[in-house]
């Protein structure tokens, strides 16, 4: 995996070496390229909240970090189009008490492969780190010399998925409400194989200018896509990545 | 920097604390307890899904008797619990869980003679949502009653199959009397159960008492609660097997092969002593427990493996394991009866293919 981002990179870093000698033309320049890095504080979670849910004891965002390389046609001084590529690794822990969530979870292999559904109470520890490939499509507007604004969409490409964690303090009713109960010291679960291997969404940025090159940069993207596929039983809500991320651009 | 760090994380989770919604209604609909006064039982209730059977002494007056019950927070039970209700037939309640949608049917059964002859000729699907079958027996009034648990209910949290035969103890055609016999066969296990216990082999095991599967993933040797309450002191244990070891591999609860050890199933019965109405005996204890009156087991020779293939008349008396005298006047007892398709199936260890078939099983009493 570390492998292809690599190469990636490599040929991100080839594109921007062909192009950065951008031609500027009628007054403005037609071309421009940026790169930039930031940090990924976000959620990968159910909009709104399911009830299922009493208490978040902790969250953290982990090590979730987005590594991008624009390209932005202007089509007039004020107005453009950016598109690019980027790296970027959208995770995070949460810490929660739940009540009543369904859950099945797939057990052995072969012949024996069967399932462990229910209904648990306890506390649920999930950690999640999903690297994409991301390939936005973005309006963009400059409408003073130090900012620039983009809004738009993205479509992205799940390379590496890791959605995984704990379930403790509790018990389970098998099969449902009206099941055995089973208390759960600790349990583990393992859903990476599950995650969606595409994901889109809603984007939008802005670049704060500090000097002609450097900028800082922020940049929300809101996935419509659940994370899970539809016929997946292993969390009874849908949930979507939600990110926002700060980070330094550098225009080339 | 840590502390802006800290401050946006703070507020991440107030914001996310803010969306909270409120809490769902309930959707347990269970008898959580249930008595009847201590002048009439014998033994605490015992649960195996909906049916609910208690044990009461003979001759007591069961014509109008008030329970006492207590069923989930929020739940509602119909008919009133406070009414009077005659136990000498079955008596259902339903409870309905606080959130209105889900209920729950229980029949509360009362029994006064302890069934002693078991023909297993009688097999339901004792939980409504699973396919596995348990059997039942039906006394000389025609009640039934549901004095055998196994580890189907066990097997059953993380394998779920359509066919009542696929389960480890199902019942087979190959029979001496009647149309059917009990067969238990020890199973390919699932291997690691959410990283909480191993598996590697799944024995059948049919036993009088329940599956408690309460702490069956974490502890499974206490999930097999052994004994009914008994009335009389038993003096044999008879019946019919044929049984022949798994040809593959032995292997230990760690999934190792444990090479040239050959499997044996497990044939017996305990008689002990009660301290408290609730008291059972489980895989850890049921061959040691101090309170151990008498027991019968079948030697190993006839564990190991039954000759060819026909039924193997079996006739093991009860031995006494201390100097106790048993007196129905000052002390209570149960009796467990206990069939498995490897001897230590219950630590998840044996080989795979082991198949014990039992009939005509019978408690002599005098």
């Amino acid at each position: 995996m570390k492998g292809y981002y690599t190469k990636i990179v490599l040929v991100l870093w080839a594109l921007i070496s062909i192009n950065s000698h951008g031609s500027a033309q009628n007054g403005f320049k037609r071309w421009e390229y940026k790169v930039f890095a930031g940090y990924n504080l976000g959620g990968t979670s159910p909009l709104p909240l399911p009830a299922e849910i009493r208490k978040i004891n902790s969250w953290s965002p982990g090590f979730a970090a987005t590594l991008a390389f624009h390209i932005t046609r202007w089509i007039s001084p004020e107005w453009g189009i950016t598109s690019g590529l980027a790296i970027d690794l959208k995770g995070m822990s949460i810490d929660a008490d739940v009540k009543y969530m369904m859950t099945s979870l797939v057990v052995g292999e072969g012949d024996n492969t069967g399932r462990f559904t229910g209904m648990f109470t306890g506390k649920n520890k999930t950690t999640t780190r999903n690297g994409y490939l991301v390939l936005p499509v973005l309006a963009t507007y400059k409408p003073f010399e130090k900012w620039t604004f983009r809004l738009g969409g993205y479509f992205a490409s799940q390379r590496d998925a890791k959605f995984e964690g704990n379930a403790s303090n509790g018990y389970i009713r098998n099969g449902g409400p009206a099941g055995d109960r089973i208390n759960i010291e600790s349990a583990t679960f393992d859903f990476s194989k599950n995650v969606r291997k595409v994901d889109a969404g809603l984007m939008a940025s802005a670049d704060r200018f500090f000097t002609n090159k450097l900028a800082v940069t922020g940049q929300l993207s809101w996935g419509l896509i659940p994370i899970f596929p539809s016929d997946f039983n292993g969390i009874p809500y849908k949930m979507y990545t939600i990110y926002f991320m700060t980070g330094i651009a550098y225009k080339l | 920097m840590n502390s802006i760090y800290r401050s946006v994380l703070l507020f991440c989770v107030l914001f996310l604390t803010g969306c909270i919604q409120d809490e769902p209604l309930s959707p347990y609909a269970d008898i959580e307890t249930f008595f009847l006064p201590e002048n009439i039982a014998l033994s605490s209730a015992s649960f195996n899904q909906g049916n609910i059977s208690i044990y009461v002494k003979k001759g007591a007056d069961l014509s109008a008797v008030v329970p006492s019950i207590i069923i989930s927070e929020g739940a509602t039970i119909s008919p009133d619990p406070s009414a009077p209700q005659n136990f000498n037939r079955d008596v259902k309640y339903v409870v309905t869980a606080a959130d209105g949608k889900h209920q729950r049917e229980y029949v509360i059964q009362a029994i006064s003679v302890s069934p002693y002859s078991y023909d297993f000729e009688y097999w339901e699907a004792l939980d409504p949502n699973s396919a596995y079958e348990t059997p039942v027996e039906y006394d000389r009034q025609g009640r039934r009653t549901t004095p055998w648990d196994s580890s189907n209910r066990g097997i059953n949290l993380y394998l779920q199959y359509s066919d009542p035969g696929k389960y480890p103890i199902h019942k087979t055609t190959s029979a001496t009397g009647g149309k059917f016999a009990a067969e238990m066969e020890t199973m390919k296990g699932p291997g690691n159960v959410m990283g909480i216990v191993n598996v590697p082999v799944a024995a059948g095991s049919l036993f009088t008492g329940v599956m408690n599967p309460l702490n069956a993933l974490k502890d499974p040797l206490l999930a097999t609660q052994f004994g009914q309450p008994a009335h009389d002191a038993p003096l044999r244990l008879t019946g019919k097997y044929k049984y022949k070891a798994g040809s593959g591999d032995y292997t230990d609860p760690k999934g190792n092969v444990l090479p040239g050890v050959k499997d044996s199933c497990a044939i017996y019965a305990v008689f002990f002593r009660i301290d408290s109405a609730s008291m059972m005996l489980d895989g850890t204890n049921i061959l040691t427990h101090p309170n151990i009156v008498s027991l019968a087991i079948m030697p190993p020779e006839m564990r190991a493996g039954s000759p060819g293939n026909d039924f193997v008349s079996f006739d093991i008396p009860f031995v006494g394991k201390t100097n106790h005298v048993v007196d129905f006047e000052k002390n209570q007892y149960k009796l467990a009866i206990i069939f498995s398709s490897s001897f230590y199936g219950d630590r998840y260890e044996g080989a795979v293919g082991s198949r014990l078939v039992v009939d005509e099983v019978e408690i002599k009493i005098e």
